[in-house]
């Protein structure tokens, strides 16, 4: 009998806890747990979700990243991908009218980056939409989200956003993983890295999309990639056509009787191996064809949208399971409620170089109504208080003109947050007259990470694991900092 | 730049890491805080104490605490440096700072470090850094300036020498010098290796890992039958000549280089490579010489006298970095991110030695300065292609390529075409630009003269007639030598805007003591080739050889396959590591010498059991070598060997990529264009999987889930994780399931009684009989399964009819799909996709 490990719980985190579990009590687990192994009907065996895919090769382990108490559990990202508009949304600036048409101010453009303006005259272009003052602050809030509107005493609305990339594909990745060197974690990944899932059953990271409004730009399995953090860690995509998740539907012909047998028969088969060949990797894999066969239940489950009140389908405004913003919205609350840590929704429809009043009508009606339902349906369950829920693109738009639409623009924008413990009826920050830079309290990217850390109770200098000898971590290399004027 | 290395206090000692063997404590030796390789943190209860009298190792002890703990603050950025001191070299730590020092070699007492590192109130590392010293990192410091305080050169920045091989007691262990090593450090902690795997587990070992394919049944029964004495070592060599050796080592390289079959980025479009994945597969086959390979990789096209057509297409090399179509693209940003690829790729399989982090800062761990990377970025600055290309016309070439026909039709087709794109290349000394022009989509670079030329016209007509060919004749793209390269400046905190930075020429990190440009000879890629296959150069044989270890062993010697800079994993076994690395070099760069030693040798052959007396101090077997590793399949083996079980494996060697079963909608969030994944029919859909289509932005998930790599930067090894997804697809993939049911129509011929059958079946797939429990286990399933689709009338037939191979009328469809139920099962064992 060798020593154990001496463990010290104050300072042991989830990683180091699962790290130890590996490496010193697999082989325990494998003949004492196992040895009555029988039947899927086992349940949740103790320990399953510490034994999961562990990494072969080398990674440190983050010290105590938890460092205070988490206001929010689980994070719902919506994605509007495309980048829309700051000045047709939530930043209202009389001052793009009266200068419409005219010359940018030079000294805000000067020697800027450009995106598909480059080599093209700089001229203001004005408001393609109304704002009104909503709620009880007062905030302005344009006509193309009267939903949101309504939210205006729910939500806080940064509109001193910053970025590094000006085009869509390294600015995704930039959000995603505070980097756009490749390989690099997802935010959802680390999360599951350090905080674990609530729901083994289910993926804890999961990704759905849906289009309309503009060109749909492309998004890459890279934005919800584990990068160089284990496999487990990824997000999985759920689709609205075929498979909800790759596979997890037993071949054609093949009842759920036949396939539970069947992976029965298998653990029992690894299980038989076990007492031969002294190698702790089966343990953990009869533990994955478990909760394989737990997610070949659990998936359908999750997509029967059958019990749904008809009343609540009507407030997203969806038919569910079409692949609509709106039902993605309706799935992403379902996500939520099952323990789901990580819930990214990409909507592919704010790319609007021209005609951007249209795009923007479009777009905003496939989302505007959605949204609201959403964080009405979590905060009508109990939900949105521990759930944070952040509205955005990867990047602004101009306020100068490209025809009858902007370019990308990264100097200044807005997203809005609601939920998780921030401030609500909130306006963060400014840009100025024109909408250019963001010139008071600018939120580069790398704060709101680490805010939104913060609020799960980690602390984003300790997140960290070993690549290539750094302590890498999402919010990078350069200080991040929390914006506390954001929480509540 | 001062050059630590040259200036510093040498001392070389190949100390073993003994102490680094026992500072296993629950979190393995990466306590957090100064997470990865601490030697002497926590130390396990019951490992032996380091004796005293043993001196303080500089690299295997204290350059780790250094490094994760104080060289951010006092190392070689000056950007970061803390009370303008250094302590990454001996000359600044132990400079006069006013009548004290940092370091006061042979008097701890007297050294401003030891004094704040055991301050309590105002200690360093400083409180707000998070990082502590243990007490045991704390004394090995002290004891370390007690001894004189010797720096040592970074082990892996020293020329390897060939060590000696140690002796050993048991003289009738080793079977080559690499067991020496590994027994003689066994030896010392009185540690018995693992018995010798039985055949069985060494057939299916060497099998996979040489050819990433199983042993057929045949292979099986006769090796088991073969007694004589030099039956393993026969095996190895002829799975070493087969040419399936060469496309399961080329899968690792293709990982290592990120090949692809597409740019990577945004419209993610296709860009034809597949020529010079075949090259690499035939060039691994042909066994040839490493230092041969990398040149023609890196400078292919500048070879003399003339660049054969192999030499070209091994040049694709230099084109496989990331690349973009998107609109609103910054060439100048492209150019910065190009460069950043390019030698990040380069040092990461070449050096072994990430620079990457030199775009933005000199390196915080390692002599690595922001000039470095730049000076490395020019050796590619000569390299002709689009910075931003397109996906339409000429564009969607990706210029420049080479047309790579397949028969003499097709070579009679290019012919013309190509005869007066030369001509106007050799006519024209700037239509290069005009080709670079049409290539690059708005904003693009400038035309000769400012305006399209005369013979412009004209000219584009040619490349459009060779666009249009290049939809039916194979083609690869090239790397083809600009006349001028671009300008390649020093870019302040990595910012491309910034075009104030000096202009530099290529030339070797300064700091290992290559050449640099002159007035008289800039420095080309073949230059660069030549240095990295020199012997001047310590990291190259080094990160192959200790890579390959990794391959065979589970964990490379030093545990960061493409990492042995500072921050990496000091080697377990630094003379082994050096002397395969010269047993490389001094081999003619034999790599199928490497591998046969290291998989002929006894370390390799042991048992992967774990064992209770390593599981302290080495649980994981990443330390001791003193028994195998249990290791899952690769990706892409998984997927073989099902198929090659089912008979339905298509052997064919090379070729464009094919498009096996993948779920519907996987693309669909791909545009620009939308695409559609044009799944194969018939053999295609039965290759091996090295030859999938290689989507960067969407790997077939089924290649992902069993943790391949998506290609877009370079990975040393792969992680191996067990996941619900890993199950969900070898249980339900078509690829599987169709593999289940065909096999199972085979096993249904192979005799009359179902105990037979299963027999047959399970040597088939795991060459051995089934045990009694698991013969008792699958055959119950078989009948339950019979029962099942009996009371299902239907189901039997959906099944069976899954994938496109033909389903069998003579067999009754229950009978069918039972047995493809047991053979699910069987292709799902733990022991099936793990080598053992």
């Amino acid at each position: 009998m060798h020593p154990q490990p001496r463990l010290e719980p104050v300072l042991l985190d989830r990683a180091q806890a699962e790290r130890c579990l590996l490496s010193q009590t697999r082989r325990k687990f494998l003949t004492s747990a196992f040895g009555s192994l029988g039947s899927l009907a086992l349940g949740t065996m103790a320990g399953s979700r510490l034994i999961a895919g562990t990494p072969k090769t080398h990674g440190g382990l983050p010290a105590n990243f938890l460092t205070h108490a988490a206001k929010a559990k689980r994070v719902i990202h919506l994605c509007m991908a495309g980048g829309p508009s700051h000045l047709e949304s939530f930043d209202y600036k009389p001052e793009l009218e009266r200068n419409h048409g005219k010359e940018m101010p030079g000294h805000l453009t000067a020697g800027q980056p450009l995106a598909q303006l480059q080599g093209h005259a700089l001229k203001a272009f004005r408001p393609q939409t109304t704002f009104r003052k909503c709620g009880e602050s007062g905030m302005e809030i344009s006509d193309f989200f009267p939903h949101i509107q309504t939210l205006a005493d729910d939500i806080c609305v940064v509109r001193s956003m910053v970025t590094e990339q000006i085009n869509h594909d390294p600015a995704h990745t930039y959000f995603n993983t505070g980097t756009i060197r490749p390989n690099h974690p997802s935010i959802g990944s680390w999360l599951l890295y350090g905080l674990g899932s609530m729901n083994e059953n289910l993926p804890g990271f999961v990704v759905l999309t849906s289009e309309g409004g503009g060109q749909a730009q492309p998004i890459s399995a890279r934005q919800w990639s584990a990068g160089f953090l284990a496999g487990k860690y990824q997000g999985v995509k759920l689709n609205s056509i075929g498979d909800p998740v790759y596979y997890v539907g037993s071949p054609d012909g093949v009842s759920t009787p036949c396939q539970t047998e069947l992976i029965e028969a298998i653990n029992q088969l690894n299980q038989d191996h076990a007492k031969v060949v002294d190698d702790p990797d089966i343990s953990d894999r009869i533990a994955q064809y478990e909760l394989a066969f737990r997610m070949q239940m659990a998936v359908p489950e999750l997509t029967d949208f059958s019990t749904e009140d008809p009343r609540v389908i009507a407030e997203y405004g969806c038919t569910p399971g079409d692949g609509t913003f709106a039902s993605n919205c309706l799935m992403a609350r379902r996500l939520a409620e099952r323990g789901v840590r990580f819930i990214q929704l990409y909507h592919r429809g704010w790319d609007h170089h021209g005609q951007i009043k249209r795009g923007m009508g479009v777009a905003s009606k496939l989302v505007d109504q959605a949204t609201t339902a959403l964080i009405r349906d979590l905060k009508r369950r109990g939900l949105l208080e521990d759930t944070l829920v952040i509205w955005g693109g990867e990047f602004g738009r101009t306020p100068m003109a490209q025809g009858t639409g902007r370019d990308h623009h990264i100097k200044g924008y807005s997203m809005f947050m609601c939920g998780g413990g921030v401030k609500s009826g909130h306006v963060h920050g400014a840009t100025d007259e024109f909408g250019y830079n963001a010139i008071e309290d600018p939120v580069h990217v790398r704060n709101l990470h680490a805010t939104m850390l913060h609020q799960l109770g980690i602390h984003h200098e300790r997140l960290t694991f070993q690549h290539q000898g750094l302590d890498t971590k999402l919010t990078g290399v350069e200080p991040a900092k929390v914006i506390h004027q954001l929480l509540a | 730049m001062k050059s630590c290395l040259k200036s510093c206090h040498y001392a070389f000692a190949p100390i073993v890491a003994i102490f680094s063997l026992f500072c296993i404590g629950c979190g393995d030796g990466t306590s957090g805080q100064a997470s990865g390789t601490k030697s002497g943190g926590t130390t396990a209860p019951d490992a032996e104490p380091v004796s005293a009298t043993v001196p303080v190792s500089f690299n295997n002890e204290i350059r780790p605490i250094l490094s994760n703990n104080c060289i951010f603050c006092h190392g070689p950025d000056p950007d970061h440096r803390g009370a303008d001191l250094r302590l990454d070299f001996y000359e600044d730590a132990t400079a006069d700072l006013g009548g004290y020092a940092a370091i006061v070699p042979g008097d701890r007492g007297k050294s401003e470090v030891w004094r704040r590192i055991t301050d309590t109130g105002d200690p360093m590392p400083p409180v707000k850094s998070h990082k502590t010293l243990t007490p045991e990192e704390i004394e090995l410091i002290g004891r370390w300036i007690d001894e004189g305080a010797i720096y040592e050169t970074h082990w892996a920045y020293v020329i390897p020498e060939r060590p000696e091989i140690p002796e050993v007691e048991n003289t009738a262990w080793p079977a080559n010098p690499i067991d020496r090593f590994i027994l003689a450090n066994l030896e010392k902690r009185d540690i018995e290796p693992s018995p010798r795997a039985d055949r069985r587990t060494l057939l299916r070992r060497a099998t996979f890992d040489l050819t990433g394919l199983p042993p057929t049944a045949e292979q099986a029964r006769a090796f088991l039958a073969d007694d004589s004495p030099d039956a393993y070592e026969r095996l190895v060599d002829s799975l070493l000549e087969t040419t399936a050796y060469g496309e399961h080592l080329a899968v690792w390289w293709l990982d290592l280089v990120r090949y692809a079959d597409t740019i990577g980025l945004h419209s993610d479009n296709p860009r034809s490579a597949w020529p010079y994945r075949d090259w690499v597969i035939r060039s691994l086959n042909e066994n040839m010489p490493f230092d041969e390979f990398t040149t023609m990789q890196l400078a292919g096209d500048l070879m003399q006298p003339e660049p054969t057509t192999d030499m070209l297409v091994a040049s694709a090399y230099n084109r496989l970095a990331l690349a973009t179509e998107e609109g609103g693209a910054q060439p100048m940003e492209y150019e910065a991110i190009t460069n950043t690829d390019r030698v990040a790729n380069f040092t990461d399989v070449w050096l072994a030695t990430s620079v990457s982090c030199a775009e933005c800062h000199d390196h915080k761990f390692d002599p690595v300065t922001a000039r470095d990377f730049y000076t490395m970025a020019a050796f590619f600055a000569d390299i002709d292609h689009a910075i931003i290309g397109q996906d339409r016309g000429y564009a969607a070439l990706k210029h420049p390529i080479l047309f790579v026909p397949e028969n003499e039709e097709q070579a009679a087709r290019i012919a013309p075409v190509e005869e007066a794109y030369t001509a106007f290349l050799e006519a024209h000394p700037d239509a290069w630009m005009v080709e670079e022009y049409l290539a690059t989509r708005p904003p693009r670079p400038a035309l000769p003269g400012g305006e399209m030329p005369e013979y412009g016209e004209e000219f584009q007509k040619i490349l459009e007639q060779r666009t249009e060919l290049a939809k039916s004749v194979p083609h690869v793209v090239i790397t083809r030598q600009r006349p001028e390269p671009r300008t390649v400046r020093v870019l302040a905190r990595g910012d491309w805007q910034d075009t104030t930075g000096e202009i530099v020429e290529p030339a070797i990190l300064e700091f290992l003591d290559g050449p640099v440009s002159t007035d008289d000879h800039r420095l080309t890629r073949l230059d660069l080739a030549k240095w990295t296959m020199s012997a001047e150069n310590p990291l190259t044989a080094r990160a192959m050889v200790n890579r390959l270890w990794g391959r065979y062993l589970g964990t490379p010697i030093s545990a960061d396959a493409i990492e042995l800079g500072s921050q990496g994993v000091p080697p377990t076994h630094p003379e082994l590591l050096d002397w395969l690395a010269v047993e490389f070099r001094e081999s003619g760069w034999d790599l199928r010498h490497i591998i046969r030693l290291i998989v002929t040798s006894e370390t390799y052959r042991q048992l992967a059991d774990t064992r209770e007396d390593l599981a302290i101090i080495d649980p994981d077997n990443q330390k001791l070598f003193a028994r195998q590793s249990a290791l899952r399949l690769p990706a892409e083996a998984v997927r073989d060997q099902a198929l090659a079980a089912a008979g339905l494996l298509d052997d064919r060697i090379g070729g464009p990529s094919v498009f096996p079963y993948q779920p519907d909608g996987h693309w669909e969030p791909l545009n620009f264009p939308r695409r559609e994944y044009p799944t194969s029919t018939g053999p295609d859909l039965y290759r091996r999987s090295l030859y999938t289509w290689a989507q960067r932005m969407f790997p077939h998930p089924l290649m992902v889930s069993f943790d391949a790599p998506s290609r877009e930067n370079c990975t040393g090894q792969r992680m191996i994780s067990v996941t619900p997804l890993q199950a969900l697809a070898s249980l339900n993939a078509p690829d599987f399931v169709e593999a289940a049911r065909v096999l199972a129509a085979a096993t249904a011929r192979t005799s009359e009684t179902d105990a037979d059958r299963l027999d047959h079946l399970f040597f088939h797939v795991l060459s051995r009989e089934p045990r009694d429990s698991e013969r008792a286990t699958l055959l119950a399933l078989l009948q339950n399964q019979r029962q099942r689709h009996q009371a299902a009338p239907g189901s039997a037939e959906k099944l069976i009819a899954t994938g496109e191979a033909p389903v069998p009328t003579d067999l009754d469809p229950v009978e069918l799909a039972a047995w493809t139920a047991v053979c699910r099962a069987i292709l799902n064992l733990h022991e099936t996709v793990t080598r053992n």
